[in-house]
Protein backbone atom coordinates (compact mmCIF):
# COMPACT_ATOMS: atom_id res chain seq x y z
CA UNK A 1 0.00 0.00 0.00
CA UNK A 2 3.03 2.27 0.34
CA UNK A 3 3.42 2.23 -3.44
CA UNK A 4 -0.23 3.25 -3.73
CA UNK A 5 0.33 6.14 -1.35
CA UNK A 6 3.51 7.43 -3.02
CA UNK A 7 1.90 7.06 -6.47
CA UNK A 8 -1.24 8.89 -5.40
CA UNK A 9 0.86 11.76 -4.05
CA UNK A 10 2.87 11.92 -7.28
CA UNK A 11 -0.38 11.99 -9.26
CA UNK A 12 -1.93 14.61 -7.00
CA UNK A 13 1.12 16.79 -7.56
CA UNK A 14 0.21 17.05 -11.26
CA UNK A 15 -3.55 16.84 -10.78
CA UNK A 16 -4.55 19.40 -13.43
CA UNK A 17 -3.10 17.38 -16.30
CA UNK A 18 -4.31 14.18 -14.68
CA UNK A 19 -7.84 15.48 -14.34
CA UNK A 20 -7.90 16.59 -17.96
CA UNK A 21 -6.87 13.11 -19.14
CA UNK A 22 -9.37 11.49 -16.78
CA UNK A 23 -12.10 13.74 -18.23
CA UNK A 24 -11.26 12.80 -21.84
CA UNK A 25 -11.20 9.18 -20.80
CA UNK A 26 -14.49 9.49 -18.91
CA UNK A 27 -16.12 11.05 -21.98
CA UNK A 28 -15.16 7.98 -23.98
CA UNK A 29 -16.37 5.62 -21.27
CA UNK A 30 -19.58 7.59 -20.87
CA UNK A 31 -20.29 7.20 -24.59
CA UNK A 32 -19.77 3.44 -24.39
CA UNK A 33 -21.73 2.99 -21.16
CA UNK A 34 -24.63 5.29 -22.06
CA UNK A 35 -25.11 3.89 -25.59
CA UNK A 36 -25.29 0.32 -24.31
CA UNK A 37 -27.74 1.31 -21.60
CA UNK A 38 -29.97 3.29 -23.94
CA UNK A 39 -30.09 0.44 -26.43
CA UNK A 40 -30.96 -2.12 -23.76
CA UNK A 41 -33.50 0.17 -22.14
CA UNK A 42 -35.22 1.09 -25.41
CA UNK A 43 -35.16 -2.48 -26.65
CA UNK A 44 -36.78 -3.62 -23.40
CA UNK A 45 -39.46 -0.95 -23.63
CA UNK A 46 -40.06 -1.69 -27.28
CA UNK A 47 -40.53 -5.39 -26.59
CA UNK A 48 -42.85 -4.65 -23.67
CA UNK A 49 -44.89 -2.12 -25.63
CA UNK A 50 -45.23 -4.27 -28.73
CA UNK A 51 -46.19 -7.38 -26.80
CA UNK A 52 -49.58 -8.61 -28.04
CA UNK A 53 -49.60 -6.18 -30.97
CA UNK A 54 -48.97 -7.71 -34.39
CA UNK A 55 -51.08 -5.33 -36.45
CA UNK A 56 -51.63 -1.58 -36.52
CA UNK A 57 -54.30 -0.11 -38.76
CA UNK A 58 -54.26 3.65 -39.21
CA UNK A 59 -54.40 6.40 -41.83
CA UNK A 60 -51.76 6.25 -44.56
CA UNK A 61 -48.52 8.03 -43.75
CA UNK A 62 -45.19 7.24 -42.19
CA UNK A 63 -45.20 3.81 -40.52
CA UNK A 64 -42.66 4.99 -37.95
CA UNK A 65 -44.77 8.02 -37.10
CA UNK A 66 -47.85 5.77 -36.83
CA UNK A 67 -46.06 3.48 -34.35
CA UNK A 68 -44.66 6.37 -32.32
CA UNK A 69 -48.12 7.98 -32.18
CA UNK A 70 -50.34 4.99 -31.55
CA UNK A 71 -48.10 2.67 -29.54
CA UNK A 72 -45.70 5.06 -27.82
CA UNK A 73 -48.02 8.09 -27.84
CA UNK A 74 -45.16 10.52 -28.55
CA UNK A 75 -45.82 11.67 -32.12
CA UNK A 76 -48.77 13.10 -34.05
CA UNK A 77 -51.15 10.47 -35.46
CA UNK A 78 -51.17 10.12 -39.25
CA UNK A 79 -54.97 10.70 -39.29
CA UNK A 80 -58.23 8.78 -38.84
CA UNK A 81 -59.67 5.73 -40.54
CA UNK A 82 -63.32 4.91 -41.24
CA UNK A 83 -64.99 2.83 -38.57
CA UNK A 84 -67.20 0.88 -40.97
CA UNK A 85 -64.33 -0.14 -43.27
CA UNK A 86 -62.12 -1.05 -40.34
CA UNK A 87 -64.75 -3.18 -38.64
CA UNK A 88 -65.09 -5.30 -41.78
CA UNK A 89 -61.44 -6.38 -41.41
CA UNK A 90 -61.75 -6.85 -37.69
CA UNK A 91 -64.07 -9.82 -38.16
CA UNK A 92 -61.09 -11.85 -39.49
CA UNK A 93 -60.90 -15.07 -37.43
CA UNK A 94 -57.12 -14.83 -36.90
CA UNK A 95 -57.40 -11.45 -35.15
CA UNK A 96 -57.57 -11.34 -31.37
CA UNK A 97 -57.24 -8.82 -28.58
CA UNK A 98 -58.47 -5.98 -30.82
CA UNK A 99 -58.06 -2.49 -29.37
CA UNK A 100 -59.60 0.57 -30.97
CA UNK A 101 -58.10 4.01 -30.31
CA UNK A 102 -59.31 7.53 -30.99
CA UNK A 103 -57.25 10.64 -30.32
CA UNK A 104 -58.68 14.06 -29.92
CA UNK A 105 -57.83 16.17 -26.94
CA UNK A 106 -55.30 16.99 -24.29
CA UNK A 107 -55.14 18.44 -20.82
CA UNK A 108 -52.23 20.88 -20.60
CA UNK A 109 -50.35 18.83 -23.21
CA UNK A 110 -51.18 15.43 -21.67
CA UNK A 111 -52.98 13.34 -24.25
CA UNK A 112 -56.54 12.18 -23.77
CA UNK A 113 -56.77 8.82 -25.48
CA UNK A 114 -60.11 7.23 -26.36
CA UNK A 115 -59.96 3.47 -26.00
CA UNK A 116 -62.34 0.54 -26.01
CA UNK A 117 -62.59 -1.74 -22.99
CA UNK A 118 -60.08 -4.26 -24.45
CA UNK A 119 -57.34 -1.71 -23.76
CA UNK A 120 -57.87 -1.90 -20.01
CA UNK A 121 -56.68 -5.52 -19.93
CA UNK A 122 -53.63 -4.56 -22.00
CA UNK A 123 -52.29 -2.01 -19.51
CA UNK A 124 -49.79 -3.45 -17.01
CA UNK A 125 -51.36 -2.01 -13.90
CA UNK A 126 -49.67 -1.58 -10.54
CA UNK A 127 -52.65 0.04 -8.77
CA UNK A 128 -56.14 1.24 -9.70
CA UNK A 129 -58.43 3.32 -7.50
CA UNK A 130 -62.01 3.63 -8.76
CA UNK A 131 -62.88 2.19 -12.15
CA UNK A 132 -61.93 2.26 -15.78
CA UNK A 133 -64.15 4.60 -17.83
CA UNK A 134 -67.30 2.92 -19.14
CA UNK A 135 -69.53 5.83 -20.15
CA UNK A 136 -68.88 8.88 -22.37
CA UNK A 137 -66.79 11.67 -20.75
CA UNK A 138 -65.49 9.43 -17.98
CA UNK A 139 -61.70 9.30 -17.65
CA UNK A 140 -59.05 7.35 -15.77
CA UNK A 141 -55.84 9.26 -15.10
CA UNK A 142 -52.44 8.19 -13.87
CA UNK A 143 -51.32 9.00 -10.33
CA UNK A 144 -48.64 11.27 -11.76
CA UNK A 145 -51.20 13.33 -13.69
CA UNK A 146 -53.61 13.38 -10.73
CA UNK A 147 -50.84 14.80 -8.58
CA UNK A 148 -49.67 17.29 -11.20
CA UNK A 149 -53.15 18.56 -12.08
CA UNK A 150 -54.57 18.30 -8.57
CA UNK A 151 -57.34 15.96 -9.75
CA UNK A 152 -59.17 13.33 -7.72
CA UNK A 153 -61.96 10.87 -8.33
CA UNK A 154 -65.11 12.82 -9.07
CA UNK A 155 -63.22 15.90 -10.29
CA UNK A 156 -64.08 17.39 -13.70
CA UNK A 157 -62.05 19.30 -16.30
CA UNK A 158 -62.18 20.62 -19.86
CA UNK A 159 -59.98 19.18 -22.55
CA UNK A 160 -57.96 21.25 -25.03
CA UNK A 161 -58.31 20.44 -28.71
CA UNK A 162 -55.69 18.23 -30.36
CA UNK A 163 -52.74 16.39 -28.89
CA UNK A 164 -50.80 19.54 -27.98
CA UNK A 165 -51.65 22.56 -25.83
CA UNK A 166 -53.07 25.89 -27.01
CA UNK A 167 -55.24 24.74 -29.90
CA UNK A 168 -58.44 25.89 -28.15
CA UNK A 169 -60.60 24.42 -25.37
CA UNK A 170 -63.73 22.31 -25.47
CA UNK A 171 -65.43 24.34 -22.74
CA UNK A 172 -68.82 22.82 -23.37
CA UNK A 173 -67.74 19.26 -22.51
CA UNK A 174 -66.60 18.22 -19.03
CA UNK A 175 -64.51 15.13 -18.45
CA UNK A 176 -65.06 13.40 -15.11
CA UNK A 177 -62.36 11.41 -13.29
CA UNK A 178 -63.63 7.91 -12.35
CA UNK A 179 -60.33 6.12 -11.87
CA UNK A 180 -56.70 6.79 -10.89
CA UNK A 181 -54.11 4.21 -11.91
CA UNK A 182 -50.42 3.61 -11.90
CA UNK A 183 -48.75 1.47 -14.59
CA UNK A 184 -45.49 -0.44 -14.59
CA UNK A 185 -44.88 0.83 -18.14
CA UNK A 186 -43.98 4.54 -17.98
CA UNK A 187 -45.74 5.54 -21.21
CA UNK A 188 -49.21 4.73 -19.82
CA UNK A 189 -48.54 7.06 -16.89
CA UNK A 190 -48.38 9.96 -19.34
CA UNK A 191 -51.96 9.44 -20.63
CA UNK A 192 -55.51 10.30 -19.71
CA UNK A 193 -57.70 7.39 -20.77
CA UNK A 194 -61.33 7.69 -21.76
CA UNK A 195 -63.89 5.84 -23.87
CA UNK A 196 -63.97 6.24 -27.64
CA UNK A 197 -67.50 7.61 -27.27
CA UNK A 198 -66.05 10.56 -25.31
CA UNK A 199 -63.86 11.54 -28.25
CA UNK A 200 -66.80 11.18 -30.65
CA UNK A 201 -68.98 13.27 -28.32
CA UNK A 202 -66.45 16.11 -28.19
CA UNK A 203 -65.59 15.92 -31.91
CA UNK A 204 -68.88 15.60 -33.69
CA UNK A 205 -67.14 15.74 -37.12
CA UNK A 206 -65.02 12.68 -36.36
CA UNK A 207 -67.83 10.34 -35.35
CA UNK A 208 -67.52 6.85 -36.78
CA UNK A 209 -63.75 7.20 -37.05
CA UNK A 210 -60.85 5.57 -35.24
CA UNK A 211 -57.33 6.96 -35.04
CA UNK A 212 -55.98 3.42 -35.01
CA UNK A 213 -56.78 -0.19 -34.36
CA UNK A 214 -54.29 -2.54 -32.69
CA UNK A 215 -54.62 -6.32 -32.71
CA UNK A 216 -52.83 -9.58 -32.17
CA UNK A 217 -52.66 -12.06 -35.05
CA UNK A 218 -53.00 -15.61 -33.78
CA UNK A 219 -51.67 -17.43 -36.84
CA UNK A 220 -47.94 -16.87 -37.50
CA UNK A 221 -48.40 -17.28 -41.26
CA UNK A 222 -51.20 -14.70 -41.30
CA UNK A 223 -48.95 -12.43 -39.23
CA UNK A 224 -46.60 -12.18 -42.21
CA UNK A 225 -49.24 -11.89 -44.92
CA UNK A 226 -52.05 -9.87 -43.40
CA UNK A 227 -50.55 -6.36 -43.21
CA UNK A 228 -49.73 -6.45 -46.93
CA UNK A 229 -53.13 -7.88 -47.79
CA UNK A 230 -54.98 -5.12 -45.90
CA UNK A 231 -52.70 -2.46 -47.34
CA UNK A 232 -53.54 -3.54 -50.89
CA UNK A 233 -57.29 -3.87 -50.35
CA UNK A 234 -58.19 -0.91 -48.14
CA UNK A 235 -57.88 2.83 -47.91
CA UNK A 236 -55.70 2.68 -44.81
CA UNK A 237 -52.24 1.65 -43.79
CA UNK A 238 -51.54 -1.71 -42.13
CA UNK A 239 -48.26 -1.96 -40.29
CA UNK A 240 -46.51 -4.85 -38.58
CA UNK A 241 -45.14 -3.07 -35.48
CA UNK A 242 -42.56 -5.79 -34.87
CA UNK A 243 -41.03 -5.31 -38.33
CA UNK A 244 -41.07 -1.53 -38.01
CA UNK A 245 -39.60 -1.79 -34.53
CA UNK A 246 -36.80 -3.97 -35.87
CA UNK A 247 -36.08 -1.32 -38.47
CA UNK A 248 -36.12 1.40 -35.79
CA UNK A 249 -33.77 -0.63 -33.59
CA UNK A 250 -31.54 -1.08 -36.64
CA UNK A 251 -31.27 2.71 -36.99
CA UNK A 252 -30.66 3.07 -33.29
CA UNK A 253 -27.97 0.40 -33.40
CA UNK A 254 -26.28 2.12 -36.32
CA UNK A 255 -26.34 5.41 -34.44
CA UNK A 256 -25.07 3.57 -31.37
CA UNK A 257 -22.21 2.07 -33.36
CA UNK A 258 -21.09 5.51 -34.54
CA UNK A 259 -21.17 6.84 -30.97
CA UNK A 260 -19.37 3.75 -29.73
CA UNK A 261 -16.64 4.07 -32.37
CA UNK A 262 -16.09 7.71 -31.41
CA UNK A 263 -16.06 6.76 -27.74
CA UNK A 264 -13.42 4.11 -28.32
CA UNK A 265 -11.37 6.67 -30.21
CA UNK A 266 -11.58 9.00 -27.20
CA UNK A 267 -10.53 6.27 -24.81
CA UNK A 268 -7.58 5.37 -27.04
CA UNK A 269 -6.53 9.03 -27.16
CA UNK A 270 -6.80 9.09 -23.38
CA UNK A 271 -4.69 5.94 -23.11
CA UNK A 272 -2.05 7.46 -25.38
CA UNK A 273 -2.10 10.64 -23.30
CA UNK A 274 -1.64 8.45 -20.27
CA UNK A 275 1.56 6.98 -21.72
CA UNK A 276 2.84 10.45 -22.63
CA UNK A 277 1.93 11.92 -19.25
CA UNK A 278 3.71 9.15 -17.42
CA UNK A 279 6.68 9.23 -19.75
CA UNK A 280 7.13 12.99 -19.43
CA UNK A 281 6.72 12.78 -15.64
CA UNK A 282 9.38 10.08 -15.40
CA UNK A 283 11.73 11.98 -17.71
CA UNK A 284 11.25 15.09 -15.61
CA UNK A 285 11.81 13.22 -12.33
CA UNK A 286 14.23 10.62 -13.69
CA UNK A 287 16.82 11.06 -10.94
CA UNK A 288 14.13 10.70 -8.24
CA UNK A 289 13.16 7.31 -9.64
CA UNK A 290 16.79 6.39 -10.24
CA UNK A 291 17.58 7.12 -6.61
CA UNK A 292 14.74 4.82 -5.49
CA UNK A 293 16.40 2.09 -7.57
CA UNK A 294 19.85 3.06 -6.28
CA UNK A 295 18.56 2.66 -2.73
CA UNK A 296 17.52 -0.90 -3.57
CA UNK A 297 13.99 -0.43 -4.91
CA UNK A 298 12.96 -3.66 -6.63
CA UNK A 299 11.35 -3.93 -10.07
CA UNK A 300 8.09 -4.74 -8.29
CA UNK A 301 8.30 -1.60 -6.17
CA UNK A 302 9.05 0.56 -9.22
CA UNK A 303 6.14 -1.12 -11.04
CA UNK A 304 3.91 -0.25 -8.09
CA UNK A 305 4.99 3.41 -8.20
CA UNK A 306 4.42 3.68 -11.95
CA UNK A 307 1.35 1.49 -12.54
CA UNK A 308 -0.64 2.75 -9.56
CA UNK A 309 -0.53 6.23 -11.06
CA UNK A 310 -2.24 4.96 -14.21
CA UNK A 311 -4.69 2.75 -12.32
CA UNK A 312 -5.65 5.71 -10.15
CA UNK A 313 -6.27 7.81 -13.25
CA UNK A 314 -8.41 5.02 -14.69
CA UNK A 315 -10.39 4.80 -11.45
CA UNK A 316 -10.88 8.57 -11.54
CA UNK A 317 -12.16 8.26 -15.13
CA UNK A 318 -14.53 5.45 -14.13
CA UNK A 319 -15.83 7.51 -11.18
CA UNK A 320 -16.40 10.48 -13.49
CA UNK A 321 -18.19 8.15 -15.93
CA UNK A 322 -20.66 7.00 -13.27
CA UNK A 323 -21.21 10.60 -12.19
CA UNK A 324 -21.97 11.39 -15.85
CA UNK A 325 -24.39 8.45 -16.03
CA UNK A 326 -26.09 9.68 -12.88
CA UNK A 327 -26.47 13.18 -14.32
CA UNK A 328 -27.72 11.77 -17.65
CA UNK A 329 -30.28 9.61 -15.86
CA UNK A 330 -31.68 12.44 -13.78
CA UNK A 331 -31.63 14.93 -16.66
CA UNK A 332 -33.33 12.62 -19.15
CA UNK A 333 -36.67 14.29 -18.44
CA UNK A 334 -35.29 17.37 -20.24
CA UNK A 335 -34.25 15.57 -23.41
CA UNK A 336 -36.44 12.47 -23.74
CA UNK A 337 -40.24 12.20 -24.02
CA UNK A 338 -41.71 10.91 -20.75
CA UNK A 339 -43.05 7.76 -22.39
CA UNK A 340 -39.59 6.47 -23.26
CA UNK A 341 -37.64 7.47 -20.18
CA UNK A 342 -34.79 5.11 -19.59
CA UNK A 343 -35.42 2.16 -17.40
CA UNK A 344 -33.86 2.58 -13.96
CA UNK A 345 -33.29 -1.15 -13.53
CA UNK A 346 -31.43 -1.37 -16.84
CA UNK A 347 -29.51 1.87 -16.21
CA UNK A 348 -28.04 0.66 -12.94
CA UNK A 349 -27.52 -2.96 -13.92
CA UNK A 350 -23.77 -2.87 -13.34
CA UNK A 351 -23.01 -6.44 -14.40
CA UNK A 352 -22.96 -5.28 -18.03
CA UNK A 353 -20.16 -2.85 -17.13
CA UNK A 354 -17.74 -5.42 -15.77
CA UNK A 355 -16.10 -6.36 -19.13
CA UNK A 356 -15.31 -2.79 -20.17
CA UNK A 357 -14.31 -1.81 -16.63
CA UNK A 358 -11.76 -4.62 -16.59
CA UNK A 359 -10.68 -3.79 -20.12
CA UNK A 360 -9.98 -0.17 -19.19
CA UNK A 361 -8.10 -1.11 -16.06
CA UNK A 362 -6.03 -3.41 -18.25
CA UNK A 363 -5.50 -0.53 -20.68
CA UNK A 364 -4.28 1.64 -17.79
CA UNK A 365 -1.80 -1.02 -16.71
CA UNK A 366 -0.75 -1.64 -20.31
CA UNK A 367 -0.14 2.08 -20.85
CA UNK A 368 2.22 2.04 -17.85
CA UNK A 369 4.25 -0.97 -18.92
CA UNK A 370 6.31 0.90 -21.56
CA UNK A 371 7.46 3.69 -19.22
CA UNK A 372 8.11 1.15 -16.47
CA UNK A 373 10.32 -1.05 -18.68
CA UNK A 374 12.16 2.06 -19.85
CA UNK A 375 12.72 3.04 -16.22
CA UNK A 376 14.11 -0.42 -15.47
CA UNK A 377 16.58 -0.13 -18.31
CA UNK A 378 18.01 3.34 -17.69
CA UNK A 379 21.66 3.35 -16.52
CA UNK A 380 21.45 4.55 -12.91
CA UNK A 381 24.91 6.08 -13.03
CA UNK A 382 23.99 8.34 -15.98
CA UNK A 383 20.58 9.24 -14.53
CA UNK A 384 22.16 10.43 -11.28
CA UNK A 385 25.21 12.14 -12.78
CA UNK A 386 23.41 13.88 -15.67
CA UNK A 387 20.67 15.25 -13.44
CA UNK B 1 40.06 -2.37 12.90
CA UNK B 2 38.34 -4.65 10.42
CA UNK B 3 37.98 -4.22 6.70
CA UNK B 4 34.52 -3.25 5.51
CA UNK B 5 35.45 -2.71 1.84
CA UNK B 6 38.11 -4.19 -0.36
CA UNK B 7 38.10 -3.20 -3.98
CA UNK B 8 40.73 -4.47 -6.40
CA UNK B 9 41.83 -2.39 -9.42
CA UNK B 10 38.61 -1.64 -11.23
CA UNK B 11 38.18 -0.81 -14.88
CA UNK B 12 35.00 0.78 -16.20
CA UNK B 13 34.51 0.91 -19.96
CA UNK B 14 31.93 3.17 -21.50
CA UNK B 15 29.96 2.57 -24.71
CA UNK B 16 32.41 4.79 -26.64
CA UNK B 17 35.17 2.37 -25.60
CA UNK B 18 36.76 4.91 -23.26
CA UNK B 19 38.02 3.11 -20.14
CA UNK B 20 38.73 4.43 -16.68
CA UNK B 21 41.10 2.60 -14.33
CA UNK B 22 40.86 2.93 -10.57
CA UNK B 23 43.44 1.87 -7.95
CA UNK B 24 42.75 -0.75 -5.30
CA UNK B 25 40.96 0.58 -2.24
CA UNK B 26 40.67 -0.87 1.24
CA UNK B 27 38.40 0.76 3.79
CA UNK B 28 38.50 -0.04 7.47
CA UNK B 29 35.53 0.19 9.82
CA UNK B 30 35.42 3.65 11.39
CA UNK B 31 37.55 5.16 8.64
CA UNK B 32 36.66 8.15 6.48
CA UNK B 33 38.57 8.53 3.21
CA UNK B 34 38.64 11.54 0.95
CA UNK B 35 38.70 10.77 -2.76
CA UNK B 36 40.33 13.59 -4.64
CA UNK B 37 40.99 14.18 -8.29
CA UNK B 38 40.37 16.62 -11.11
CA UNK B 39 36.98 16.86 -12.81
CA UNK B 40 36.53 14.03 -15.27
CA UNK B 41 38.93 11.73 -13.41
CA UNK B 42 35.99 9.47 -12.67
CA UNK B 43 35.38 9.93 -8.95
CA UNK B 44 31.60 9.54 -9.31
CA UNK B 45 32.03 6.63 -11.72
CA UNK B 46 34.27 4.81 -9.26
CA UNK B 47 31.78 5.33 -6.44
CA UNK B 48 28.89 4.21 -8.62
CA UNK B 49 30.83 1.12 -9.69
CA UNK B 50 31.40 0.19 -6.04
CA UNK B 51 27.71 0.95 -5.31
CA UNK B 52 26.62 -1.39 -8.13
CA UNK B 53 25.01 1.40 -10.14
CA UNK B 54 27.28 1.03 -13.15
CA UNK B 55 28.97 -2.16 -14.32
CA UNK B 56 32.76 -2.49 -14.14
CA UNK B 57 34.69 -4.64 -16.56
CA UNK B 58 37.68 -5.74 -14.55
CA UNK B 59 38.21 -6.34 -10.84
CA UNK B 60 36.15 -7.34 -7.80
CA UNK B 61 34.51 -5.56 -4.90
CA UNK B 62 34.16 -7.19 -1.49
CA UNK B 63 32.03 -5.77 1.27
CA UNK B 64 32.04 -7.41 4.64
CA UNK B 65 29.04 -9.69 5.04
CA UNK B 66 28.06 -9.74 1.36
CA UNK B 67 28.94 -11.94 -1.60
CA UNK B 68 31.77 -10.61 -3.81
CA UNK B 69 30.71 -8.42 -6.71
CA UNK B 70 32.52 -9.58 -9.84
CA UNK B 71 33.30 -7.70 -13.06
CA UNK B 72 30.54 -7.87 -15.64
CA UNK B 73 27.94 -8.95 -13.07
CA UNK B 74 24.92 -6.93 -12.14
CA UNK B 75 24.80 -5.95 -8.50
CA UNK B 76 21.95 -7.75 -6.73
CA UNK B 77 19.16 -5.72 -5.16
CA UNK B 78 20.49 -6.58 -1.70
CA UNK B 79 23.83 -4.94 -2.55
CA UNK B 80 22.13 -1.63 -3.31
CA UNK B 81 19.80 -1.99 -0.35
CA UNK B 82 22.15 -3.02 2.44
CA UNK B 83 25.80 -3.22 1.43
CA UNK B 84 26.36 0.32 0.19
CA UNK B 85 24.56 3.53 0.91
CA UNK B 86 24.84 6.48 -1.43
CA UNK B 87 24.78 10.14 -0.48
CA UNK B 88 24.33 11.88 -3.84
CA UNK B 89 25.52 15.41 -4.53
CA UNK B 90 21.93 16.55 -5.14
CA UNK B 91 19.29 15.27 -2.73
CA UNK B 92 16.71 14.25 -5.42
CA UNK B 93 13.76 14.53 -3.09
CA UNK B 94 10.32 13.74 -4.49
CA UNK B 95 8.65 17.12 -4.74
CA UNK B 96 5.23 15.49 -4.24
CA UNK B 97 6.24 14.25 -0.79
CA UNK B 98 7.00 15.94 2.49
CA UNK B 99 10.38 15.69 4.14
CA UNK B 100 9.25 12.85 6.45
CA UNK B 101 7.58 11.06 3.55
CA UNK B 102 10.80 11.25 1.55
CA UNK B 103 12.55 9.45 4.39
CA UNK B 104 9.66 6.95 4.40
CA UNK B 105 10.11 6.41 0.65
CA UNK B 106 13.81 5.65 1.15
CA UNK B 107 13.04 3.18 3.96
CA UNK B 108 10.41 1.52 1.76
CA UNK B 109 12.92 1.21 -1.13
CA UNK B 110 15.47 -0.34 1.25
CA UNK B 111 12.86 -2.74 2.60
CA UNK B 112 13.19 -1.55 6.19
CA UNK B 113 10.75 -0.06 8.68
CA UNK B 114 10.07 3.67 8.45
CA UNK B 115 12.78 5.66 10.22
CA UNK B 116 12.31 6.32 13.90
CA UNK B 117 15.12 8.85 14.01
CA UNK B 118 13.92 12.31 14.50
CA UNK B 119 14.47 15.35 12.37
CA UNK B 120 14.91 17.12 15.72
CA UNK B 121 18.53 16.03 15.72
CA UNK B 122 19.01 18.20 12.63
CA UNK B 123 17.06 21.07 14.12
CA UNK B 124 14.30 20.41 11.59
CA UNK B 125 11.74 18.86 13.92
CA UNK B 126 8.99 21.26 12.92
CA UNK B 127 9.60 20.88 9.20
CA UNK B 128 8.80 17.20 8.72
CA UNK B 129 5.47 17.91 7.01
CA UNK B 130 6.93 20.51 4.66
CA UNK B 131 7.86 19.88 1.05
CA UNK B 132 11.58 19.27 0.74
CA UNK B 133 12.06 22.12 -1.73
CA UNK B 134 10.87 24.62 0.87
CA UNK B 135 14.04 23.97 2.89
CA UNK B 136 17.35 25.73 2.41
CA UNK B 137 20.08 23.92 0.49
CA UNK B 138 21.99 23.27 3.72
CA UNK B 139 18.92 21.83 5.40
CA UNK B 140 18.20 19.66 2.38
CA UNK B 141 21.73 18.29 2.37
CA UNK B 142 21.55 17.44 6.08
CA UNK B 143 18.32 15.48 5.47
CA UNK B 144 20.00 13.91 2.45
CA UNK B 145 22.77 12.71 4.77
CA UNK B 146 20.24 11.47 7.31
CA UNK B 147 18.52 9.49 4.54
CA UNK B 148 21.80 7.82 3.54
CA UNK B 149 22.20 6.54 7.11
CA UNK B 150 18.99 4.46 6.78
CA UNK B 151 19.69 0.75 6.92
CA UNK B 152 23.16 1.27 8.44
CA UNK B 153 25.06 -0.03 5.41
CA UNK B 154 28.71 -0.95 6.18
CA UNK B 155 29.90 1.34 3.38
CA UNK B 156 28.69 4.89 2.78
CA UNK B 157 29.70 6.67 -0.43
CA UNK B 158 29.23 10.45 -0.33
CA UNK B 159 29.51 12.22 -3.68
CA UNK B 160 30.46 15.90 -3.30
CA UNK B 161 28.27 16.28 -0.18
CA UNK B 162 29.37 19.86 0.52
CA UNK B 163 29.76 21.16 -3.03
CA UNK B 164 27.25 24.01 -2.80
CA UNK B 165 27.29 24.64 0.92
CA UNK B 166 28.64 27.49 2.96
CA UNK B 167 31.16 26.81 5.73
CA UNK B 168 28.52 26.50 8.41
CA UNK B 169 26.42 23.98 6.50
CA UNK B 170 29.45 22.08 5.20
CA UNK B 171 30.62 21.68 8.78
CA UNK B 172 27.16 20.53 9.85
CA UNK B 173 27.06 17.84 7.16
CA UNK B 174 30.57 16.63 7.99
CA UNK B 175 29.70 16.53 11.67
CA UNK B 176 26.74 14.32 10.84
CA UNK B 177 28.93 11.98 8.78
CA UNK B 178 31.53 11.81 11.52
CA UNK B 179 28.91 11.06 14.18
CA UNK B 180 27.42 8.30 12.04
CA UNK B 181 30.87 6.82 11.41
CA UNK B 182 31.60 6.65 15.11
CA UNK B 183 28.22 5.28 16.03
CA UNK B 184 27.93 2.61 13.34
CA UNK B 185 31.61 1.74 12.78
CA UNK B 186 31.06 1.78 9.05
CA UNK B 187 33.46 3.07 6.39
CA UNK B 188 32.86 6.29 4.51
CA UNK B 189 34.33 7.42 1.20
CA UNK B 190 33.82 11.07 0.34
CA UNK B 191 34.58 12.32 -3.14
CA UNK B 192 35.19 16.05 -3.26
CA UNK B 193 37.31 18.94 -4.44
CA UNK B 194 36.49 20.72 -1.22
CA UNK B 195 39.65 21.37 0.78
CA UNK B 196 37.53 22.30 3.80
CA UNK B 197 36.93 18.56 4.27
CA UNK B 198 40.56 17.56 4.72
CA UNK B 199 40.58 17.98 8.55
CA UNK B 200 37.69 15.52 8.87
CA UNK B 201 39.46 12.75 6.94
CA UNK B 202 41.51 9.81 8.14
CA UNK B 203 43.13 9.33 4.75
CA UNK B 204 43.23 10.90 1.29
CA UNK B 205 43.23 8.94 -1.99
CA UNK B 206 44.02 10.83 -5.16
CA UNK B 207 43.13 9.61 -8.64
CA UNK B 208 43.62 10.98 -12.15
Amino acid sequence: MKAFYFASRALWHRRTTGLFIALVWALGLLGIAATGRMERSLEGQLTQTLEGTDLLLTAKGSPTQAILANLFHIDEPTGNIGREEAEKWLTHPDLAHIRRLAYGDNLHGQRILGCDSATWTHIPIRTLQGNWPSAPMEVAISEAIAQKEGLHIGATFHGGHGTVEDLGNHDDHDYKVVGIFSSRTPLWNTLILTTIQSVWTVHEDDQDAYTAVLARIKNPMTRLMMPGQIQRNSTFMAVSPAMEANRMMGWLNQGGQVIRAMSWLLTLIAALSLVLLLQSHIRERLADYALVRAMGGSWGQIAGLVLWQNILLALAAITLTYLGLLVAFYLQSYWLPEGIWLNETVWWDLKFDLPWLLLHLFLAVFAGIGPWIWLQKIPLHRALVDS
Amino acid sequence: MSKVLESSSLMVTFSDQVSLHFPPLVLEAGEMVLLQGPSGAGKSTWMHAIAGLTPFHRGTVDIHGFATLYAGKKAPKQWRRSAVSLLPQKPFFWNSLSLSENLGLAAWAKGIDPPTMSLDALGLGTKGAQAAHSLSLGEQQRVNALRSFLGNAPVLLADEPTASLDDHNAAAVMALLRAHLEKQACGIVVSSHDHRLVPYMDRIVTIG
